[in-house]
């Protein structure tokens, strides 16, 4: 794909987006200018995109729906929930056209036939669009028809507004200016004056006495013309009227070359009204660009006459361009189409971050200085001391730099977390709108960033546990009436960073999620024993919905599935190096936060050792390590378990988990590593502790790839091999 | 003349859309032109107050500053009042380009521009000759000998 393609795919998208975010705020109010403004203009930069390339029913799907803005815009059209849902219709089919786009570089075979569907349906949707559809001309503008030809080229084959304006003949006292008005028509496409009868003779002559109709044609709506005319609706009349095509069309005229039309336009510009000041400028810009041509066509004896042209009035100025561009001598040919330059990748970065990396390469430059003069030292005979402390000063200043180069490469790939909130609004409406319940949402937080990776993978996730909370967190209103909550529901997506990365969390003022029935579920699902159920805190007990297969909703819904979801998510998330946590309140509503690292490219680790060998776990997970003596620990006949923080949480031994021989060693306890698995707590018995560490994971390859409970190895700074595990696939 | 035409002019593209920018910097680019960019009309404003531009190219249709008021605002500058400006726009009616010469523009295109009509017009308007560059698929600019 060309850069530029790749480019077109991410404006459009963000276009789409745009879009979509300005419609949602014009149905909450469609007395919101500023959206319907938004809207046409994100439409109208999309429609030039799609324009650059060969992509005629992608820019005609949205040159349609421009047309309908205008409408709203121009108050001929109203906004309704029906042109709202075909506007959204509009932009998914953008949006899914923009998809394929990107992996095929051509729309679909059946895209003519459906912008012309969304075409035909939002015409429909605008309505009032039948008064011209019959192509009768109102009474009263007959004239419109006999028109000669050359006056109504302009106008040919299009549907214009007619006025008839014919002024009261003391209008003038009535401080109207006729001629200002129709001068003020926009679109003017053709304006004849007329006398309403034959003149007197000039003696009786009365000039305060207005003798003058007007008929225009224009091609502005008709309510932009009755508001034009609002001052004097008893003299003027307005009809929509389709002006038939030209029966010949005119000649087409010889093209041209590009410099002698140039040249042309210049006189006419020279000609053109406008201020002393304006002329004057544009007369500069003319001269200029006029002699710019001549030299371009290696016409430089004629910029010499020119010259002396520009030392004379307009008049002499004018003629001599338009002689100038009439000159046969001046033909020109289209420059040969240039090579495309070469596909480069692009990255969208802030220049600001841009600046800051020059800024440390620049440091880095400079530290990198000093080293030659350590190494002349070292020649010298410096004592070691001296040379080590020096060494020890540059390292020092080196590696400070370059952790804020690492950092500042990593910045380079973030991006905030509002485009996956952007989708939130759209789906929050067209949800709660098929339910049928009342919804407010508040984001929250969208400037929050994040890696582009973790950005990917927190997307699906984040749409799943909002509808979700629609689906099955959020009551129907004539529930929440009963139990005196408002009607309408509040849905909170809100994010923020924290020391371990960044935080997204999604909570409802539902209904809550009633632990009892998760228990009955998990119980009935096969998951657990109802002892073990009934051994659950409610808290415990809530974490259960992450498991395959429970679901807490009594119907199974076509929204949000069959309770895989949850899992879905939580997969996903640790997949990621992230943990979900679940809190909620019955009758007052369910909080989910997803925890996730800032980036994925750098992992921080909690490394340690069992066996001779080091194995890490991402930091995000381990909520704690303490050693714990051999007397703690309870054994349940294979099971083993500890207490830690006044709960009972299982207690497992990294060298079985791996399939190790038991450790020998004389020890009065055991080094354990509480782990967070979704949720659940667990001890994991390790050798020993070991440093954290900072590591760019690898993804096992080949053979090992298909091997279960390693998320991937790395290198440390010492050259040590690190495995690092996913534990959940472990245990 | 003291005009001369510079050997490698620079372009001041002012457009919203970032594909039309970057399809405009890439066509004259290829071209020989030195290409600078712009997002609105003020931005375009002080782009061309700080580089002097030989030759605009400006969308109509902008935030902030829309093409016509930036080209009437550029009109008014001493140093800026001469230089050629192009207008380009999705809008193909003739009032929309009667308008765009009136705010002061030299050339009108309608989108799409082909990129030998927008390379054939940069080089007129800039006083390059048309054959410049042409062997060496536009890389070099030319020598600026003529006068």
């Amino acid at each position: 794909m060309s850069a530029l393609f790749e480019q077109f795919v991410l404006e459009s998208r963000e276009l789409l987006e745009a879009a979509g975010a300005a419609l949602l705020r014009l149905e909450r109010d469609p007395t919101d200018t500023a959206a319907v403004n938004d809207l046409f203009r994100a439409l109208h930069t999309l429609k030039g995109a799609t324009a650059l390339f060969d992509l005629a029913p992608f820019t005609r799907m949205v040159h349609a729906g421009e047309d309908a803005l205008m409408a709203v815009r121009d108050g001929r059209a109203a906004m309704s929930g029906d042109l709202a849902d075909r506007l959204l219709e509009l932009l998914d089919t953008g949006a899914a056209w923009v998809d394929g786009l990107e992996h095929s570089q051509s729309l679909p075979d059946s895209a003519g036939a459906r912008a012309q569907a969304l075409e035909t349906g939002l015409r429909a949707a605008l309505g009032g669009a039948a008064e011209t559809a019959d192509g009768a001309t109102p009474a009263g503008f007959a004239w419109v028809h006999e028109l000669p030809e050359a006056e109504r080229v302009k106008a040919a084959g299009r549907t214009v507004t007619a006025i008839a304006y014919v002024p009261a003949e003391d209008c003038f006292f009535a401080g109207d200016d006729p001629l200002d008005l129709c001068r003020r028509i926009p679109d003017l496409l053709l304006l004849r004056i007329e006398a309403t009868g034959a003149w007197p003779p000039l003696a009786d002559l009365d000039p305060y006495r207005c003798a003058l109709r007007f008929r225009a044609l224009s091609g502005a709506p008709k309510d932009e013309l009755t508001r034009l005319f609002r001052g004097v609706p008893d003299q003027v009349s307005l009809a929509t009227v389709a002006i038939p095509a030209l029966a010949v069309p005119a000649p087409p005229a010889v093209p041209p070359s590009l410099a002698t039309a140039m040249l042309r336009e210049q006189a006419r510009i020279l000609g053109l009204p406008g201020s002393d000041e304006e002329t004057a400028a544009r007369r500069a810009a003319v001269l200029r660009a006029a002699r710019n041509i001549l030299a371009a066509e290696g016409r430089n004896a004629e910029g010499a006459a020119l010259d002396r042209a520009a030392e004379g009035p307009s008049d002499a100025l004018i003629r001599c361009i338009a002689s100038l561009a009439d000159d046969p001598a001046a033909v020109t040919q289209a420059t040969p189409v240039p090579p495309a330059a070469p596909a480069r990748r692009a990255l969208r970065v802030d220049a600001e971050r841009m600046d800051r990396l020059m800024a440390l390469v620049g440091e880095l430059v400079v530290a990198k200085g000093g080293l030659p003069y350590l190494a002349r030292e070292a020649q010298e005979g410096r004592s070691a001391d001296a040379l080590a402390q020096g060494i020890k000063e540059a390292h020092g200043r080196i590696d400070s730099i370059v952790g804020e180069l690492q950092d500042a490469v990593l910045r380079l790939r973030l991006l905030p977390l509002s485009r996956v909130f952007d989708p939130l609004p759209r789906m929050v409406r067209d949800t709660a709108r098929r339910l049928g319940k009342s919804v407010e949402l508040h984001l929250s937080g969208g400037e929050t960033e994040a890696d582009k990776d973790i950005l990917d993978i927190l997307g699906e996730p984040l749409l799943h546990l909002v509808r979700n909370g629609l689906d099955h967190g959020v009551e129907p209103p004539e529930r929440r009436r009963a139990a005196g909550k408002p009607e309408v529901a509040a849905l909170r997506v809100q994010a923020f960073q924290d020391s371990n990365g960044i935080v997204v969390e999604v909570s409802d003022d539902g209904a809550g999620i009633d632990a009892e029935a998760v228990r009955r579920k998990a119980v009935a699902k096969g998951a657990l024993t109802v002892e073990q159920a009934a051994a659950l805190s409610d808290a415990e007990a809530l974490r259960l919905i992450f498991l395959p297969g429970v679901s807490t909703s009594e119907t199974v819904s076509d929204l949000s599935g069959r309770g895989v979801g949850m899992d879905a998510v939580r997969g996903a998330v640790e997949q990621a190096g992230g943990r979900v946590e679940v809190a909620s309140t019955p009758g007052a509503g369910t909080r989910f936060r997803l925890v996730l690292p800032l980036t994925m490219m750098v992992t921080r680790l909690v490394t340690v050792e069992t066996a001779g060998a080091l194995y890490g776990f991402p930091v995000t997970l381990v909520t704690g390590m303490q050693r714990v003596p051999h007397g703690a620990i309870r054994r349940m006949k294979h099971a083993e378990s500890v207490v830690v923080q006044d709960a009972v949480v299982p207690l497992l031994r990294l060298r079985r988990l791996l399939n190790l021989p038991e450790d020998e060693r004389e020890r009065s306890g055991e080094a354990v590593l509480l782990v967070d698995l979704g949720g659940q707590p667990v001890a994991l018995v390790v050798d020993a502790f070991r440093e954290r560490a900072d590591v760019v994971l690898k993804p096992m390859t080949g053979l090992l790839a298909r091997l279960r409970g390693y998320a991937g190895t790395a290198v440390l700074g010492d050259g040590r091999l690190l495995l690092a595990l996913n534990l959940r696939e472990l245990v | 003349m003291t005009d001369r035409p510079n050997p490698q002019p620079r372009v001041l593209v002012v457009d919203d859309a970032v594909t039309v920018r970057a399809y405009t910097r890439q066509v004259l680019e290829a071209d020989g032109f030195l290409v600078d960019e712009a997002v609105n009309g003020i931005d375009g404003l002080e782009h061309a107050l700080a580089s002097a531009p030989d030759l605009l190219i400006v969308d109509i249709n902008m935030q902030k500053m829309d093409g016509y008021t930036m080209l009437r605002r550029l009109r008014q500058e001493q140093t800026l009042r001469d230089v050629p400006a192009i207008m380009i726009s999705t809008e193909s009616k003739d009032s929309d380009r009667e308008n765009a010469l009136l705010a002061g523009a030299n050339w009108y295109f309608v989108k799409p521009v082909r990129p030998a009509d927008l390379t054939g017009a940069a080089r007129l308007l800039t006083g390059r000759h048309q054959d410049d560059g042409r062997q060496d698929g536009g890389r070099q600019a030319g020598n600026g000998e003529r006068s």
